[in-house]
């Protein structure tokens, strides 16, 4: 709870703020008081004086009230006009009239009294005034000072303790859901929040980092889980090929049919393996730095050209359906291998006699033909590393074909569109294509 | 041929290292980058084969470091698997050729040979003809005749046969052949190599009823003409 403990110290400091500043105030007050009251009795004591020269002594002019004392004493004077100590002027507060004991015995009013004393004509003169009103006001003061003082460290006390426990509660989400993602529940969030303040920001953007790293780490566990998923098979038949060209050997037949299966095999599994590199490559799109101009009619063109004779001995056709090509910036080489997916994918995954057309409509490329197509609701995952129709988990290919086109076509800024072949009449087939922009 | 051979891993380094001596070449064979560029420039190779990622200095930096110093000796690039632009950077740092790893050690050897005769060849003007025993070509009109009657090919038949003729014997595997025909580096699991080679035979052969173009098997095709 550092919130709390942070909010006592503020309280603290700010208790001891309030106590100094208290203190110079009160001394400040006192001491201008104190200034005040002694020009009061100076200038009252100049004025009895002068009534006494004027007039002489009368003390019925000078009754006792509560807070002065007025008293006159005839005689020589030795004292100097002035403020002076109270015991010397013991006898200002006994009865008129009567001359007090010369003892030193306590009498606690002299205390608070301030006397203003000094000679007069035939005598002295005492003008005294009780500080007690002065005492009085301070004590009212300081009281409501301390307990304006107290309120308000309270105050401010608990405020803070509850700003920081509100405070820590979020600090303590936000370390939670931290915490939590990073033990391996994926799912945690920091959540709530709709404040829009510092720590409301953090959250929200917080929320959208763990977003993203949930979505990657699924993605690379699938990915991790079908890269061992798809090399089970091939493993296992190197394995079993290699056993083969043993028993072979042993048998003292002849053991290279044998060995040159399991180098297909191995080399199947390094085509896994380079497709799945060349995507994750191709991810980081550092490939875009070295993007040229790349003009897809001529681009088509080549690849008919490599491809048409290649297809038409596999008793499919190959058309070219070109339509104002026009040219974009791109890598050559990537979309001439996309395109030569797309059509590999076309010859494993039809029957004979489909026809296919390579197709360059403006800024987009693709592949269509009148093969069986693909379930509509497959569009998206034949994308997916790996993924495969049921019914092609047997042929051949990395199985990463479409995976490496969908990663090319982003690349350049593009989606990879799956559709029906629109050339036909009966919305079947299948037609891929990579729309690009200029 | 006297090839330097620069190769971290042991098991790979004495596979090719056996490899080539058996197909009669001299092997010295380096481990670190530092000592490949100092035996290089010290002494005279026909042919360097550099694994690109090396401790000391990489492969890379050790071709730089010789093309920088106008040291032309053919280069042969050995790169690892997954690196896309891995041939056009080794390339265009002066590199030969380019083999990935894994590789069947035919078409190394294949490489190998292909290179040490360019370096042979001194390079003169163009040649704007060739011929290989009956057969000749017209480089600038892209004509091809033999036994003096015109052979019609499409342009990728046509350079599919010149690469043919100057292999001068040599063999010539399906990915040297769809990187220097078609210019692709990747490889198409259908068979655009074989179908386009039995295209061209069907020209180049059937009408004069002799074979000039051999498979071998697991290895790739030898270009034999018949004079």
């Amino acid at each position: 709870m550092s919130a709390v403990r942070q909010a006592v110290t503020i309280t603290l400091a700010f208790l001891l703020i309030v106590l100094v500043a208290g203190a110079i105030v009160i001394a400040a007050f006192e001491r201008e008081t104190r200034r005040r009251i002694e020009d009061e009795l100076h200038s009252r004591f100049a004025e009895v004086r002068d009534d006494i020269e004027r007039l002489g002594y009368d003390p019925a002019r000078y009754p006792e009230a509560k807070n002065e004392r007025i008293e006159f004493r005839p005689g020589d004077s030795d004292i100097r006009s002035g403020i002076h100590n109270a015991p010397k002027f013991r006898w200002a507060f006994w009865d008129r009239g009567t001359t007090p004991p010369e003892t030193d015995a306590p009498l606690d009013d002299l205390e608070h009294w301030m006397y203003f004393a000094g000679p007069v004509r035939g005598g002295q003169l005492i003008v005294a005034t009780d500080l007690r009103r002065q005492d009085d006001f301070l004590q009212i003061m300081l009281k409501t000072m301390g307990l304006v003082g107290l309120g308000a460290a309270l105050s401010a006390l608990c405020l803070g303790v509850y700003l920081g426990a509100r405070t820590q509660r979020r600090i303590n989400a936000i370390s939670q859901a931290l915490s939590d993602f990073g033990a391996g529940d994926l799912s945690a969030r920091v959540g709530g929040s709709p404040r829009h303040d510092d720590l409301g920001d953090l959250s929200r953007q917080l929320d959208t980092t763990l977003d993203q790293l949930d979505a990657l780490i699924r993605q690379s566990r699938n990915f991790a889980g079908n890269i061992a998923h798809d090399l089970k098979t091939p493993l296992s038949r190197l394995r079993i090929r290699l056993d083969r060209a043993l028993m072979a050997i042993e048998d003292g037949g002849d053991s290279a049919h044998a060995i040159e299966a399991a180098i297909a095999q191995a080399e199947r599994i390094t085509a896994i393996f380079d497709a799945f590199l060349r995507i994750a490559k191709l991810e980081t799109g550092t490939a875009r730095a070295s993007f040229a101009p790349v003009d897809l009619g001529h681009l088509v063109d080549e690849i008919f050209e490599t491809y048409r004779h290649v297809i038409e001995a596999s008793g499919r056709t190959l058309a070219l359906d070109k339509d104002m090509p026009e040219t974009v910036s791109g890598d050559r080489v990537l979309l001439a291998q996309a395109m030569a997916n797309l059509l590999e994918n076309a010859i494993r995954h039809t029957p004979g006699h489909t026809h296919i057309s390579l197709v360059a409509h403006g800024a987009a490329i693709g592949v269509a033909d009148t093969g069986p197509g693909i379930p509509r609701d497959a569009f998206e995952r034949v994308t997916q590393p790996l993924y495969r129709l049921e019914r092609s988990r047997t042929s051949d290919g990395s199985g990463l074909g479409l995976a490496l086109v969908k990663t090319i076509a982003n690349l350049h800024g593009a989606d990879l569109v799956f559709s029906e072949n629109p050339q036909l009449p009966t919305k079947k087939g299948l037609y891929v294509h990579i729309e690009m922009s200029q | 041929m006297k090839i330097l051979l620069l190769e971290d891993d042991p098991e790979i380094g004495e596979w090719v290292r056996d490899g080539l001596s058996r197909a009669g070449h001299v092997v010295d064979w380096l481990e670190n980058g530092r000592d490949a560029l100092v035996r290089a420039t010290t002494q005279s190779y026909d042919l360097l084969v550099l694994d690109r990622m090396t401790p000391g200095l990489d492969g890379l930096s050790v071709l730089r470091a010789l093309r920088a110093a106008k040291n032309g000796v053919p280069v042969l690039l050995l790169t690892a698997l997954g690196d896309v632009d891995d041939r056009v950077e080794g390339l265009h740092a002066g590199a030969d050729d380019y083999l990935r790893k894994p590789f069947a050690f035919s078409e190394l050897d294949a490489r190998v040979a292909a290179l040490g005769r360019r370096h042979a060849e001194v390079a003169g003007a163009p040649k704007t003809s060739l011929t290989a025993g009956d057969i000749q070509l017209d480089l600038l009109r892209q004509r091809c005749q033999r036994q003096g009657r015109p052979v019609n090919l499409n342009p990728k038949e046509f350079r599919l046969l010149e690469t043919f003729v100057r292999s001068n014997g040599r063999v010539l595997t399906r990915t040297m052949l769809l990187e220097k025909v078609w210019d692709m580096n990747f490889d198409p699991t259908s068979s655009v190599v074989e179908t386009h080679v039995s295209r061209l035979r069907a020209k180049i052969e059937k009408p004069f009823g002799d074979t000039v173009i051999r498979t071998r098997r697991g290895a790739g095709y030898v270009f034999e003409p018949t004079s």
